[in-house]
């Protein structure tokens, strides 16, 4: 089992963010945590102590604004209540500027291997436009601080198709990365959602503002680069040096189950009936009231849990495994979509090998018109 | 049996006016069948025809009622078809009958088919009366309709049985007055053999089974027959009356009497519905009156999706011809669907019924093309042939004229929809021949119109129009010059032969374009843009372009995006529609018929 604790807090939203997360002063952060807490405790009941917890990651918002004894209680809890296994992956996502080297050396000394820093671009301007609150220097700075207090580990987040983007200047993000020799480099094309100022600002676009094959050009560029150093591109977004891969997030893409706490966390666990999607409550002060309330849960029919296997399996470069796919569902993936893969593999879009399913780099282009194959 | 005890009758109504119920009644209340061995309606044994809510087959059943007056009478009821693509064969199971219950709906009152098929009963010299159905319904209006009855048709119904066949009221009056009101059989059974074909069938044992209404004379095993009209000659091996869904023989059926032989004969060709039988050594003076040689309205090209079945499609053809005579067929190429075969109908309906049976009972997947009329092409040289597929009309040069078929239509419809009914035939280059009131509030109107303009989409465009209160019924007047081209779309620059049409000069340019419409909305996204275009003669008059699917990939999909994003894909996935590959594009086969519905806005 998988472990997703939402941290809703952050110093000031990003202008493309629109994760459930904004500002809060330290007395809702502190009851907040007080409620996750329990929320913690009360969910440890549902659970078998036989089930052993893989990976923990603290996500949000930004984790890092919690205070270090705050983080502290939090994953000293999940170990009173759950068993974590002695190697469990713990990553938390920090910003440069609310990670100083106290914080991360109380997270490192407190069971915390990974981190995962936003940093986003070296220069100014997209940082300004992104609306992020540190600078190139402070991502620095914190880098060298976790590596210094012990940090093994280290994912660093690049954000690509920015508005004004050259590929020189995303040549020289990338190539400053790559300098540092991070494990794990993640590059998410940037998109517009609605309800975020660049949703105000650049409209309801459909695509990428920069356009579609610039995008793709971009894109591109950093896998080759990325590759080029040794980096595996294992998933549509993610690198990793070989053994880096994240776990954690593997374990989406693999369908593991997952207890997700913290407001409006998703959660995916196995009951009798077939796997159960369910939501905790969105609304802060619901969610304080009873950490325990759920918004949303549906349980899956064996056909949602085959799509899922399908679009969730082809992010990765590996593919879907046909064998494993076959041991679970007792069908071959060929039986419920040979025409559909005939079709898909005559326009290029997939590879289909001995035991797996994959999406060439055309296919990963028109990912979704693939992934929406797939579904019934 | 003696003649004078045999009543042999139909029931005739609009549509949906409760003809099959009433005849489940009858059959149910004279008492051949138990309750419990009723089928719901017995008469309509085909699968597709209780989908449908038609009758395809023209069938017979006896049954013996035993009358108020103490003696037992034997009914033939005869059923007919109830749509317009099968005049003829209403025509010729009228002919078989003596009498008719014409069944009006209490809340609806006459429609076009009621009238129709009062008229072609009144034609035949049936005696008509009248029943006022589905009394139960809180709309119902029996008094209303009874002096519309009087009024529009001029019978009398003042006593006309007032029933409800669903909840089985009334059944009872209708049975004594179709002792009363329909007349005995005459004919003599001392006479040279005369009968009446209305309907026949294949059987893979006994060969075809012939119904027939017997007319003079005689007629059992050993007798040697001739079908007057198409010639062919038999034995008889066994005849027989109608059970309800069973056979049941007989040693002799005289005149009066309805019922079916069989004689060996191996193709339902050699028994023609509306032929005469009589002896091969005793032949009656002249044949029945009023038989016709059926002739294909309408044409179409059907195709296997997968051209390896292309066998299997021209046997299950062939099988369905040993059913249906009125089914055509010859072999054609298409360059876009390769090889297949043209094949003619009656109408529309009976074409969507042999596709439906093709691909039901012979689990064949087809690709069809757009139905097209027979036109006439005079040629420069003075020659004139029959065009039924559009692909074969020869280059502009050689045409001197085309000419199309013309039906005379009556729709009747309440005074409301008038306007819209009028702009509607207008539109569909109708001629306006007249208007009269039937009565304050609902006219009768008469047009003749191009038939190539109503077997697309003209029944449907008159119910939209009308919000369901129109009713339709149209015959063929014949052939008149007209000024026609044919429309040819391209799709990704190629020509695609299958999707051709003939089309009206004048309605050249809205086709066009909404056929690229059509298609645009048909065909999904590929890798690449798609144009397609309409044009007529070499000159593209219309253009739409199908986009290219965009680059586009999820850039993130962690624990909380699964099921917000799955929304997301599914808004973008296509129907899982069978395709048809035409040069590098992917047609959906459906869309082979697109140009039927271009008016469906």
């Amino acid at each position: 089992m998988q472990i997703y604790i939402h941290i809703p807090f952050c110093e000031k939203k990003c202008n493309y963010c629109d994760f459930l997360s904004g500002p809060a002063d330290a007395s809702v952060r502190e009851m907040y945590v007080n409620a996750l807490i329990k929320e913690i405790r009360g969910r440890a009941a549902n659970v078998g102590r036989h089930d052993r917890v893989s990976t923990i990651y603290f996500g949000g918002g930004t984790p890092s604004v919690l205070s270090a004894k705050q983080l502290g209680d939090l994953i000293f809890t999940i170990g009173q209540e759950y068993s974590v296994e002695s190697d469990a992956e713990i990553t938390i996502e920090v910003n440069p500027k609310s990670a100083d080297r106290d914080k991360l050396y109380f997270l490192r000394a407190n069971g915390f291997n990974r981190l995962s820093i936003g940093m986003q671009s070296s220069h100014r301007g997209e940082l300004e436009l992104l609306g992020r609150i540190h600078t190139y220097e402070d991502f620095l700075t914190c880098y060298g601080n976790a590596r210094d207090t012990g940090f093994s580990n280290i994912s660093v987040d690049i954000m690509t198709a920015v508005p004004g983007q050259t590929e020189q200047m995303l040549a020289s993000t990338v190539d400053k990365v790559i300098a540092l020799d991070p494990e794990h480099i993640s590059t998410y094309s940037l998109t517009i959602e609605r309800g975020t100022p660049f949703y105000e600002r650049f409209g309801d676009i459909e695509g990428p503002v920069i356009g579609e094959e610039a995008e793709r050009r971009l894109y591109w560029m950093t896998v080759d680069k990325l590759k080029d150093r040794g980096y595996r591109h294992y998933e549509i977004s993610n690198f990793a040096k070989p053994g880096y891969e994240s776990r954690h997030n593997s374990g989406y893409w693999k369908r593991k189950d997952y207890l997700g706490m913290g407001l409006g966390a998703s959660s995916c666990t196995v009951t009798p009936g077939g796997d159960e999607r369910s939501r905790n409550v969105t609304d802060l002060k619901t969610y304080l009231e009873n950490p325990l309330a759920r918004e949303e849960s549906n349980v899956l029919s064996r056909n949602d849990m085959i799509e899922e296997t399908m679009y969730l399996g082809l992010r990765m470069m590996e593919g879907v495994d046909t064998d494993d796919f076959e041991k679970k569902f007792g069908v071959t993936v060929r039986s419920l979509y040979g025409d559909v893969i005939d079709d898909l593999v005559a326009q290029g879009l997939i590879y289909e090998g001995s035991s797996s399913l994959s999406l060439t780099d055309l296919g990963i282009d028109y990912g979704n018109h693939v992934f929406a194959k797939f579904l019934w | 049996m003696d003649q004078d005890h045999i009543r042999n009758f139909c029931i005739i109504a609009h549509i949906d006016h409760g003809k099959s119920t009433l005849a489940d009644r009858i059959i149910e209340k004279t008492g051949l069948l138990t309750s419990r061995e009723m089928q719901e309606q017995v008469l309509d044994n085909m699968d597709l025809e209780r989908e449908r809510g038609i009758t395809i087959k023209s069938q017979a059943v006896r049954t013996i009622y035993k009358a108020k007056d103490g003696q037992e009478y034997t009914f033939n009821l005869i059923d007919t078809p109830g749509h317009v693509d099968f005049n003829y064969e209403v025509s010729r199971s009228l002919a078989a009958c003596d009498g008719a219950i014409l069944v009006v709906d209490a809340a609806q009152g006459i429609e076009a088919q009621t009238l129709a098929n009062v008229y072609l009963a009144l034609d035949h010299d049936l005696d008509v009366f009248p029943v006022i159905n589905k009394i139960d319904l809180p709309s119902a209006q029996p008094d209303r309709v009874i002096n519309e009855i009087e009024d529009v048709i001029g019978i009398e119904a003042q006593d006309a049985p007032r029933i409800s066949a669903k909840l089985g009221i009334g059944i009872e009056d209708v049975l004594e007055a179709v002792v009363k009101k329909v007349p005995p059989p005459d004919g003599d059974s001392q006479r040279p053999l005369k009968a009446l074909i209305f309907d026949s069938i294949y059987d893979a044992y006994k060969g075809v089974i012939v119904f027939f209404r017997m007319m003079d004379g005689k007629v059992k095993r050993g007798t040697k027959v001739r079908m007057m009209a198409t010639g062919a000659t038999a034995e008889v091996v066994e005849v027989g009356t109608f059970g309800a869904g069973q056979f049941i023989p007989c040693d002799e059926l005289s005149a009066g009497m309805v019922g079916y032989l069989t004689a060996s004969i191996k193709n339902v060709r050699d028994t023609m519905v509306g032929d005469t039988i009589t002896e091969d050594d005793r032949p009656c003076e002249s044949a029945l009156p009023g038989y016709k040689k059926v002739q294909s309205m309408v044409f179409c090209g059907m195709y296997p999706a997968d051209g390896a079945k292309y066998p299997d499609l021209r046997d299950a053809l062939e099988k369905l011809q040993l059913n249906d005579a009125s089914l055509n067929y010859e072999p054609e190429t298409s360059v876009a669907l390769g090889f297949g075969f043209r094949c003619g109908f009656l109408g529309l309906l009976h074409l969507e019924i042999v596709q439906e049976r093709l691909e039901r009972e012979y689990n064949l997947d087809l690709v069809t093309t757009a139905p097209s009329v027979v036109y006439k092409v005079y040629r420069t040289n003075g020659e004139v042939t029959d065009l039924t597929n559009p692909t074969n009309l020869p280059d502009p040069s050689e045409i001197d004229h085309m000419e199309e078929p013309i039906v005379s239509a009556e729709i009747m419809v309440t005074k409301d929809f008038v306007g819209p009914i009028m702009e509607l035939c207008q539109s569909r280059r109708g001629r306006y021949l007249s208007m009269e009131y039937i009565e304050e509030t609902r006219a009768l109107l008469k047009y003749e119109l191009p038939l190539n303009e109503i077997i697309y989409d003209f029944f449907d465009a008159l119910k939209s129009r009308s919000r369901g209160y129109a009713s339709f019924d149209y015959d063929l007047k014949g052939y008149e010059v007209s000024n026609l081209i044919k429309l040819d779309i391209l799709v990704n620059h190629e020509e695609v032969d299958a999707l051709s049409f003939i089309v009206h000069a004048d309605s050249a340019y809205e086709r066009g374009r909404k056929m690229c419409e059509k298609l645009k909305e048909e065909i999904p996204r590929h890798l690449f843009e798609i144009p397609i275009q309409a044009a007529v003669g070499g000159r593209i008059i219309a253009r739409e372009t199908v986009k290219a699917v965009r680059k586009d990939v999820l850039a993130k999909c962690y624990g909380g995006d699964i099921t917000r994003k799955k929304k997301l894909l599914e808004k973008q996935k296509e129907g899982k529609k069978r395709m048809r590959q035409i040069g590098s594009v992917e047609i959906p086969q459906k869309a082979f018929m697109s140009v039927l519905k271009l008016d469906s806005e």
